[in-house]
């Protein structure tokens, strides 16, 4: 039988990656007070949700993505459900495809991304100009989705390093 | 996998899986249900979204409060190396405010001895709310930000808010004690403005980029470069002569105004109540 100690760190193990999730989703709509209001934003939940459903998909529940999408939803400004079925659908189509990507090289996983961003934001931006008919700037989604993939091979390595930390997480 | 009898044949179901899968399903459709609640402005979504707002202003508070120290820190350093010059420059400043202030005594007095004989009394009062800063959205489809005050605090839908520099936005959703607020530069925000100088009427429109522009101009004149652009108070919902910006450029056949307020910097505003009626006394004639 496993001590408390013992069945507290794997509790941790676990929902390490939850937490994460939910710290970049508050941190999505927190004010930094630096002078780049017009810098494209940086989705870090993306980024998280993308690793994990890649390399340890049980550790984020579907129900805890739907929650999360939510709050994104709220701290982003965005009509609610836009964010909810974005880390949805990541989840499902990079689910699928894992067992392809996993198998290559990094590029494989860092152009993987790409293709994921591109796909989210051009959803994002069908969403918005059909449901809501805001007309935004197509130009400064293409920025945000060229920085946010620059950004995410550091969210990859502090994910890894997460994923080698925690014994529990080693296990596929 | 659970196992049932049916006519004698065993029938092996895979029940994790296939649960998981309405579970998926059932999401997704939820997610889906909300996008169309939103755009029918079903009230439910508001109310979901606000109450959930609430509980999470605390969150973002605890979040941000690593934030706001450094940026405490920063701030005193800069004013210790910045406090001779800044003490020379508020010293200028004083001389010529003392100036100002007698000007504005006199025209306070003469104002108010001719709203005496002309029996005039304003129709609205201005209350001003203070809140907080703790939320921010900027990015190609929102420019919003959450601040720290709700219809408890007497927050109202469509209140302008401004700070020390001008107007920042209007409210455009309202929680028990935060709220949401449309900024300038959002592309749903839309402001009855007016150029100071060459009384040049317009809406002042956002579309994401930092300088909003003014649409459905009308006047005698084009307005100036540099010209001060005010709130009309058309409509009745802001009070007039509220600072906005200095006209900027033309592009794109539109005119630009360069906001006063910087919105990456906002840390304090002040919601401005002008719902208020003055009591009029006996007098009849506005």
């Amino acid at each position: 039988m496993l001590s408390i100690t013992d069945q507290t760190r794997i509790w941790g193990s676990k929902s390490a990656p939850s937490l994460l999730l939910l710290l970049t989703v508050v941190m999505s709509g927190t004010p930094f007070f630096v002078p780049l209001q017009s810098m494209p934003q940086i989705y870090f939940s993306w980024m998280v949700v993308y690793y994990w459903s890649l390399f340890r998909p049980n550790v984020l529940p579907f129900i805890l993505l739907f929650v999360a999408g939510l709050i994104q939803d709220i701290m982003v400004g965005f009509p609610m459900g836009v964010s909810a079925l974005s880390f949805l659908l990541i989840r499902i189509v990079v689910t699928v495809c894992r067992r392809f990507i996993t198998a290559h090289q990094f590029w494989v996983v860092w152009a993987g991304f790409a293709i994921t961003t591109l796909t989210l934001v051009v959803m994002t931006w069908s969403i918005m100009n059909v449901f809501f008919d805001h007309h935004g700037d197509i130009l400064a989604m293409f920025l945000m989705v060229l920085l946010n993939w620059i950004i995410y091979p550091l969210c990859h390595v502090g994910c890894n390093i997460l994923y080698v930390k925690l014994p529990a997480l080693q296990v596929r | 996998m659970s196992v049932f009898r049916s006519k004698g044949i065993d029938v092996a179901i895979p029940i994790k899986p296939f649960l998981q899968r309405m579970l998926i399903a059932a999401l997704v459709a939820c997610s889906v249900l909300l996008l169309f609640m939103e755009r029918t402005e079903n009230g439910v979504s508001t109310i979901l979204r606000m109450a959930l707002t609430d509980a999470l202003v605390p969150v973002v508070e605890i979040v941000s409060a690593p934030v706001q120290t450094v940026r405490g820190l920063v701030a005193a350093t800069e004013d210790v190396f910045s406090v001779y010059s800044e003490n020379r420059r508020l010293r200028d400043e004083n001389a010529r405010l003392m100036q100002w202030q007698q000007a504005a005594h006199a025209l306070e007095v003469e104002n108010s001895a001719l709203r005496g004989l002309m029996r005039y009394h304003p129709q609205h009062a201005t209350a001003y709310i203070s809140a907080r800063v703790v939320g921010q959205m900027n990015g190609p489809f929102a420019n919003q930000v959450v601040i720290s005050a709700g219809s408890e605090q007497g927050v109202k839908p469509y209140q302008a808010v401004i700070n020390e520099f001008g107007l920042v936005g209007r409210v455009a959703t309202v929680g028990k004690n935060s709220s949401r607020v449309l900024l300038l530069t959002d592309m749903n925000s839309r402001i009855p403005v007016m150029a100071q100088s060459s009384g040049l009427k317009s809406v002042l429109a956002g579309d994401q980029s930092e300088l909003p522009h003014l649409r459905f101009a009308y006047g005698k004149q084009n307005p100036e470069l540099g010209e001060a652009v005010i709130t009309t108070g058309d409509g009745d919902v802001f009070p007039s002569g509220l600072m906005v910006g200095k006209v900027f450029a033309e592009s794109d056949g539109h005119w630009r105004v360069r906001p006063l307020v910087d919105f990456s910097t906002l840390h304090f505003v002040r919601v401005v109540d002008f719902s208020e009626r003055v009591e009029s006394g006996n007098d009849s004639d506005h």
